[in-house]
């Protein structure tokens, strides 16, 4: 279990990252999420032992971090960290041996998972022959070749089509299956919403939101209701609660302020012709980050 | 830990090593070093010339000076020692001669005498001649106007050869400390310096450069997070340093066998005929010898070594702590203008250091760190310092090099995961004192 326990962090007088903890078991994917400056990347940093906290103390299974236990840690950092002049193949020898691991392994390792990756006849080409795609696929080899108990992944999806994105996907929930516990940071919150079963957002270095995700969206009270009946826009902006209306093609989403509003409203839809559609749907990841850090993004 | 450090080491000096760029480079100065050592032969090789003979062509229009004027010539090269080559024949007739001028080598002499009995000459070349040729048949001219005259006051042949034997000329010196042992310091200065110096300041530049490249590469590609997730800022630094510092020790040791090489393909070659090759290097040798440089070259060789290699890893560890703080190569080109300054003074320092006589402020500047190592060997060899000075500046040297460990280290943990330059100094003061 990795474990996040009042985590401060300083540079100078600015405090980067401010009393954080979070704890994340194996088998679970915990998005780490903020904005650019929020303190994702000092905190991925202390867990990397890169940076020492200024307070507090992070902990995977019981242990301090140090050199011996980021052997056991995989790191996908946001900007690609490849050597470029090197070769597919000497790049996982330098990086699997900076591992711990042996050159056979390393070979057996990369092997499979450039077959997996459909790269396969990459091995002795120069990464930066590769396109953006493929340099972020022999990014993600080198991040999990040595079979890591703690993955970090920032922005794993950068640079990836629809297909490769899914085969990264397939991946990182068979990897959730075997037990490893994965950091996931993105600003794609759909991608959030398809691994996290729990997050937290930083804001400046403050923890603004956390939990289950379920639980995060359920106890905000603002809901969107999208319809499909014989309803005007002014017909339903004369209804209590109703905060915004959007027609969105053929469907009608209408916010309002607290879910209390949805039945007084539905008896209202119910009454009008043709109603196919009338669903309560809560804010979406995204909705909920702009909601809670736009305000403050500007600060 | 330190099977990675090991291992960092290795990959590191075998990512210079297997690089086309060392292969050619290193084809390019095993070719240059044996080339130039054998230069001389390979003129020769593509049809020049460096022995070209002098084809001196006599019209003796007074009927007696020809024998003479060939017989001192011989005698006045004994003493100027011009090393060129020439024969002398006599020409009958002006306008024949002048047809054979088809070279820098031809020369006709006119000897002419008026009505006073007073010789005059005139000189027909191609174009400029050999200032040193000039200077032989101008004082051969003279010489044989002199003999001739004393041969008209009937002056026997016994005083005649007393008269024109050169005069050996004894030397004294009013400054006690300017004498022939001094001289042929100068003499080995001349030669040690393109062979120490400036494969020395070649070096520093190579070691310089060579860190800066390799540390910004993995800094800009941002691989430094990882690498430094790993294995800590030191371990890293200190791999850094030492495959560079074997890197370049290997490269001089290359240096020295190729020029090696060269030096056997002149030697095998060397024969009876190559004479001037064989006089110039007993001059060589003889002037070491004179110099007493031989009986010290034992204790000169490790001391001066010592202080080199001590230097060349303060210049690395100043570039490695340089390259951490900057972003990119640009950068770190900018940052390194003040080593390059302070390599460069050292070397045109050394070039001139026999102008400053031995003054207190090349003494004072042969203690000064990353200088020491340039300009100590030649006041070594020009006896303006002793062993003693040597160690103490690879003390000093130490020291600079314990304080950038003690300091640099920090400044480099610091520096490799920064990438903004803004108040980068204010950052690193700040480290140093951390």
């Amino acid at each position: 279990m990795l474990k996040v326990k009042n985590v401060t962090k300083f540079y100078g007088e600015n405090k980067a990252v401010d009393n954080l903890s979070f704890e994340v078991k194996e088998g679970e994917i915990f998005g780490l999420l903020g904005a650019n400056g929020a303190g994702k990347t000092t905190t991925f940093r202390m867990i990397m032992n890169l940076l020492e906290p200024s307070k507090g103390e992070i902990t995977l299974n019981n242990k301090k971090i140090d050199y011996d236990v980021t052997d056991s840690i995989g790191f996908l950092t946001e900007e690609r960290s490849l050597l470029l002049k090197l070769t597919v193949k000497e790049l996982m020898l330098y990086y699997g041996t900076l591992k711990s691991m042996k050159k056979d392994e390393i070979i057996t390792e990369l092997r499979k998972w450039l077959k997996r990756f459909k790269i396969e006849d990459y091995e002795n080409r120069k990464i930066k022959e590769l396109s953006k795609g493929n340099k972020q696929k022999i990014q993600f080899i080198s991040s999990i070749i040595h079979k890591p108990k703690l993955l970090i992944l920032d922005e794993p999806f950068s640079g990836l089509d629809p297909i490769n994105v899914d085969m990264f996907i397939d991946v990182i929930n068979e990897l959730k299956e075997k037990g490893t516990i994965i950091i996931f940071s993105s600003h794609q919150m759909n991608h959030v919403e398809l691994f996290c079963e729990k997050l937290l957002i930083l804001d400046h270095g403050k923890t603004i939101i956390e939990g289950n995700l379920k639980d995060i969206k359920s106890n905000y009270d603002e809901r969107k209701i999208l319809i499909k009946a014989d309803v005007t826009k002014a017909e339903l902006s004369k209804l209590d609660g109703v905060k915004e209306i959007t027609i969105k093609g053929d469907e009608i989403e209408v916010k309002i302020d607290d879910k209390k509003y949805a039945k007084n409203i539905f008896e209202y839809i119910s009454k009008c012709k043709n109603v196919t559609k009338f669903e309560v749907v809560e804010l979406s990841l995204h909705e909920i980050f702009t909601k809670e850090v736009g305000g403050n993004y500007e600060k | 830990m330190k099977n990675k450090f090991w291992f960092l080491v290795k990959n590191s000096l075998s990512k210079k090593i297997k690089t086309k760029t060392f292969v050619i480079v290193n084809i390019l100065l095993l070719i240059a070093l044996v080339s130039i050592i054998n230069i001389d032969r390979l003129v020769l090789f593509f049809g020049g010339n460096f022995d070209k003979e002098n084809n001196i062509m006599v019209i003796d229009n007074t009927n007696n000076t020809y024998e003479i004027f060939k017989n001192v010539i011989d005698s006045e090269e004994t003493i100027i020692d011009t090393g060129l080559k020439y024969k002398v024949t006599k020409v009958d007739d002006e306008e024949k001669a002048k047809k054979k001028i088809k070279k820098d080598e031809d020369i006709a002499i006119i000897i002419n005498e008026d009505e006073n009995n007073v010789i005059s000459v005139k000189m027909i070349t191609y174009g400029y001649i050999n200032s040193n040729m000039y200077q032989l048949i101008n004082s051969s001219i003279n010489a044989s106007k002199g003999i001739l005259a004393i041969e008209k006051l009937n002056i026997s042949e016994e005083d005649l050869q007393k008269i024109s034997s050169p005069i050996a000329i004894k030397r004294e010196y009013i400054q006690k400390d300017k004498n022939e042992k001094e001289e042929n310091m100068e003499y080995i200065m001349g030669i040690v310096t393109p062979i120490i110096i400036l494969p020395f300041f070649m070096l520093i530049l190579l070691i310089v450069q060579m860190i800066g490249a390799e540390i910004n590469e993995e800094k800009s590609t941002r691989s430094m997070e990882i690498i430094i997730s790993n294995v800590s800022a030191k371990v890293h630094f200190f791999s850094k340093i030492l495959a560079s510092n074997l890197f370049v020790l290997m490269q001089a040791l290359l240096l020295f066998i190729y020029s090696g090489i060269g030096i056997l393909i002149r030697g095998g070659g060397m024969n009876v005929g190559n004479i001037n090759n064989v006089e110039s290097i007993s001059k060589i040798t003889s002037s070491i010898d004179a110099s007493g440089i031989l009986n010290n070259i034992t204790s000169y060789i490790p001391v001066v070594l010592l202080l080199m290699i001590v230097t060349l890893f303060g210049y690395s560890l100043l570039a490695g702590i340089l390259a951490s703080m900057t972003t990119n190569m640009e950068d770190f080109q900018q940052l390194q203008t003040p080593i390059m300054v302070i390599s460069l003074v050292g070397f045109y320092l050394a070039l001139m250091s026999s102008m400053f006589e031995g003054s207190l402020f090349i003494r004072i500047l042969s203690y000064v760190p990353f200088l020491s190592a340039i300009l100590s060997p030649s006041l070594l060899l020009t006896g303006v310092i002793e062993i003693k000075d040597i160690i103490l500046s690879i003390l000093i040297m130490l020291v600079v090099v314990y304080l950038l460990i003690k300091y640099g280290l920090k400044i480099y943990k610091e520096g490799i995961l920064n990438y903004s330059s803004s108040k980068l100094w204010k950052k690193m003061l700040k480290a140093m004192k951390n």
